[in-house]
């Protein structure tokens, strides 16, 4: 193993700031100060190490160059470990990794509530003293967001954590209220596709396919799977009357597969069909369109299918 | 690492769904074990993404390492798969798997070093100048040893950088148009390219040294 006791003289360098950190050091004997920029006011921040201490650690263990000078103020001994060798040592010391964690989850929490200050002192945020107030109005937060799944999340913890509290009652509204928010959205949702779905039908009795190609691609887009079948049809017809040929193809791309028992299949692979002839693709065409003639045995869309045939 | 010995650990979140909220006592944390998740804080009445940690991370250890309440939400940002830990435990499981006791270490220096960065740049004063720091801070981020590499690509958007800055978005966006009039970057809606970083970096370093 590479740890070794090293003697330093009275004012010596250890290390500087800025250098490559590879080394975590434990004062052994003897006194030494670590000379660092304070964040704040950014002058010179000195503190004393003691004996047991170590120093380097955040540095050695994140990679970072080292963020303060070591001097020695006296003759000194400090332990050296290579950065590998503290990685083993203090793999194998539970103790002293629990302390290290500790330490480090310290200086953590102290930082972000230097930065909380900062931040408070600059731009006044709000900051209540009453955590079981915050928590609910947190909830409160993601209701008004209508982010439901979230504001249920924080009320119903509310209630567990304080199930005598002082905002019980006010917690128990807010719930009801975002059930309710969440069933009225839903149906908003429904309804507005039936309407959009009714004023599509509306245009197509009209022959007016580029508005009612409009509605019915809205109900498609709400994705709340109002009359999806349907919907598709329509949708595919109006394109269809349009002569656009691609999108209608692509509209009723795994329509086969996943409708296969639509009342209305037989059209679909008529406007299929003829779409493909649209598009100059004969072979694909009479395809689709000969089985419709076949299937369809003398119905007006088997008729339809025929007369296509022969172009 | 072998993780199967924690199979009984494992706990499953969906997409959007959230795991703790701020201000509520804590009593376990988390390793990611597949997924991501989205550390968030509803500030002044806007809800701020701070951080999105990703598989390998912990959060939570805070409230197990000492007694506080959460200090922000967590939001499941896809289907993830998480091992949850409690305090009884928990001291088991450093000493049992000190490479993951390790680990911790290891994400709480860099944590650190993060939030002391982050803190020099909010005792910045000057507006125009902070805003250069915290575009130095995102390229130091990802990049090795901090080098600033020129024409960098940070995937950030205006209301991020106003948030790491700790200013309105408004005044954010004035300061990141006028770097834009000076072709010192490009601005994108999900991008911002800081095209030389080392420029802006000598301004905060005079800066820093007048002070």
């Amino acid at each position: 193993m590479g740890i070794k006791t090293v003697k330093y003289k009275a004012n010596s360098i250890i290390y500087f700031k800025g250098d490559v950190a590879d080394r975590v050091y434990i004062l052994k004997k003897g006194s030494i100060v670590t000379k660092a920029n304070d964040l704040k006011t950014n002058e010179d921040l000195l503190s004393m190490i003691k004996v047991g201490e170590f120093i380097g650690v955040k540095n050695v263990i994140s990679r970072q160059p080292y963020s303060e000078t070591v001097s020695t103020l006296t003759d000194s001994e400090l332990v050296v470990f290579y950065k590998d060798d503290f990685e083993k040592f203090i793999l194998s010391n539970s103790r002293i990794m629990m302390q290290t964690l500790v330490v480090f989850s310290n200086q953590l929490r102290r930082i972000h509530r230097d930065i909380k200050e900062l931040n408070n002192s600059k731009e006044h945020t709000h900051s209540s003293s009453d955590i079981e107030k915050d928590l609910l109005d947190l909830g409160k937060y993601f209701l008004k967001q209508k982010k439901i799944e979230s504001s249920n999340y924080c009320l119903e913890k509310y209630l567990e954590v304080y199930p005598r509290g002082k905002y019980v009652d006010e917690c128990h509204s807010y719930l009801d209220t975002g059930s309710f928010v969440e069933k009225e959205e839903k149906e908003q949702i429904l309804e507005e596709s039936s309407l959009n779905f009714q004023e599509g039908e509306n245009y197509l009795d009209e022959n007016n396919y580029a508005k009612a190609q409009e509605c019915f691609q809205k109900v498609i887009d709400a994705k709340d799977g109002y009359r999806l079948t349907d919907t598709l049809f329509y949708n595919g017809v109006s394109l269809y009357k349009l002569n656009e040929y691609k999108k209608c193809i692509h509209n009723f791309s795994d329509f086969f597969s996943k409708h296969k028992d639509y009342d209305k299949i037989l059209d679909v692979m008529f406007y299929v069909g003829s779409s493909y002839m649209g598009l100059g693709d004969g072979a694909q065409g009479s395809k689709f369109l000969k089985q419709v003639v076949k299937k369809g045995e003398g119905s007006p869309i088997a008729k339809a299918a025929h007369k296509e045939l022969k172009g | 690492m072998d993780m199967s010995v924690f199979k009984k650990f494992e706990v499953r979140y969906s997409a959007g769904q959230m795991i703790f909220c701020e201000f509520e006592p804590g009593n376990e944390f988390f390793l990611i074990q597949t997924g991501s998740v989205r550390v968030v804080k509803v500030i002044n009445g806007i809800e701020k993404t701070l951080d999105v940690l990703k598989a390998g991370e912990f959060f939570g250890e805070m409230a197990i390492l000492e007694n506080a309440p959460r200090s922000a939400s967590i939001i499941a940002q896809e289907d993830s798969v998480l091992l949850e830990f409690n305090k009884s435990n928990f001291e088991m499981l450093m000493k049992g798997q000190p490479q993951l006791a390790f680990n911790l270490l290891k994400i709480l220096s860099k944590r650190i070093f993060d939030q002391r960065r982050r803190f020099m740049t909010l005792t910045i004063d000057d507006l125009n100048l902070k805003i250069y720091d915290v575009l130095i801070m995102l390229i130091e981020k990802q990049s090795d040893f901090g080098v600033l590499h020129p024409n960098t690509t940070l995937e950030v958007t205006t209301s991020d950088i106003a948030h790491w800055a700790g200013i309105p978005e408004r005044d954010c966006r004035s300061v990141l148009e006028s770097l834009v009039s000076r072709n010192k970057i490009e601005l994108h809606p999900n991008e911002i390219i800081v095209k030389k970083p080392d420029s802006l970096k000598r301004s905060v370093a005079q800066y820093r040294k007048a002070y």
